[in-house]
């Protein structure tokens, strides 16, 4: 049995991975949606944002295979019987790791495109950052650190950006866009306080964050359905 | 501005001044409404003709273009595209 590396109530892993699941899609129908409109408009920002939301798709799928590995272990033995020079652990580990490393490396993108950073050395150096916030160590099994520079990347760059937006466009969509970025900023702000104040806030967290990620999936249908 | 995403701009101001005047306009209708030099407007008409966007009709001797599905939809598709691009604002 594999030790948890995440502080959170343990019936809560399957439905976790369910919103991992869905996030995981609609992120990749965004990624897919915004790759359309780069070969539609030649737009090289739509380009970087598919790249963003690829990224976190990516993300979402390391997260749904690391809690695979504790849900069920004839999973992580499947891929044992190919390569077997892995353990359990470290497919657990390693899939949280790319995790918080995709997910934060989508949303450094959205916050080079909303700083229009075009310097690939100044991108260089917010990857280490990103790299740095990704592997620091986990302390009494909280992501404090990945949160809290998810919410700092969101809070100070994505959302700001993305309320200016709002209010220039004054478009329903680009309100659930902020709102969705919105959400996901309250998100990452109660998975800060996990250690502090218990694992309700976890499933708060976690919850708030699906919600967001179907805002934006609202958003793609409404303009799907739009004649 | 890429200079693609400008000629689709283009693309769609024509479409949408053919849909405005009810899906048929005069060459100087369209001349004026999309705003091009009368070679740039021909070159382009030409390309909408080739895929299918627009048809050149003649109303009793006057020489006129219509619309086709394929136009309407090209300006649904743009629409779309802009609004997913807008709400995002990059």
């Amino acid at each position: 049995m594999i030790n948890d590396l995440i502080l959170r109530p343990g019936w809560f892993i399957g439905t976790e991975s369910l919103f991992d699941i869905i996030s995981m899609f609609i992120t990749f129908f965004i990624f897919l949606y915004s790759y359309k409109v780069y070969k539609l408009a030649s737009n090289k920002n739509y380009f970087y944002l598919s790249v963003g939301f690829f990224s976190i798709s990516l993300g979402f799928l390391f997260k749904v295979i690391s809690n695979s590995v504790i849900l069920y272990p004839q999973f992580s033995d499947l891929i044992l019987n190919v390569l077997s020079f892995l353990r359990p652990t470290y497919i657990y580990t390693a899939s949280l790791l790319l995790y918080s490393f995709l997910v934060l490396t989508g949303y450094l993108i959205i916050v080079c495109l909303t700083l229009k950073i075009k310097s690939n050395k100044i991108r260089l150096l917010l990857m280490l950052l990103v790299l740095l916030a990704s592997i620091l160590p986990r302390q009494e099994r909280t992501f404090t650190f990945f949160h809290f520079f998810a919410f700092l990347l969101l809070s100070v760059y994505i959302v700001p950006y993305m309320h200016k937006n709002y209010k220039k466009q004054k478009t329903n969509s680009s309100f659930l866009v902020f709102l969705s970025f919105l959400l996901l900023t309250i998100a990452n702000f109660a998975l800060i306080g996990v250690s502090s104040y218990g694992i309700t806030f976890y499933i708060i967290g976690q919850s708030i964050s699906l919600l967001a990620y179907i805002i934006l999936l609202i958003n793609l249908i409404a303009l799907g359905l739009r004649k | 501005m890429s200079e693609r995403r400008d000629k689709l701009r283009v693309i769609f101001d024509m479409l949408n001044s053919i849909q405005e005047k009810g899906g048929r306009i005069k060459p100087t209708h369209l001349l004026y409404k999309s705003n091009l030099s009368h070679s740039k407007m021909q070159e382009y008409l030409k390309e909408l003709i080739s895929r299918d966007m627009v048809e050149e009709d003649f109303d009793k001797t006057n020489k006129v273009y219509t619309i086709t599905k394929n136009g309407i939809k090209f300006i649904n598709d743009y629409k779309k595209v802009k609004e997913f691009a807008d709400s995002f604002g990059f």
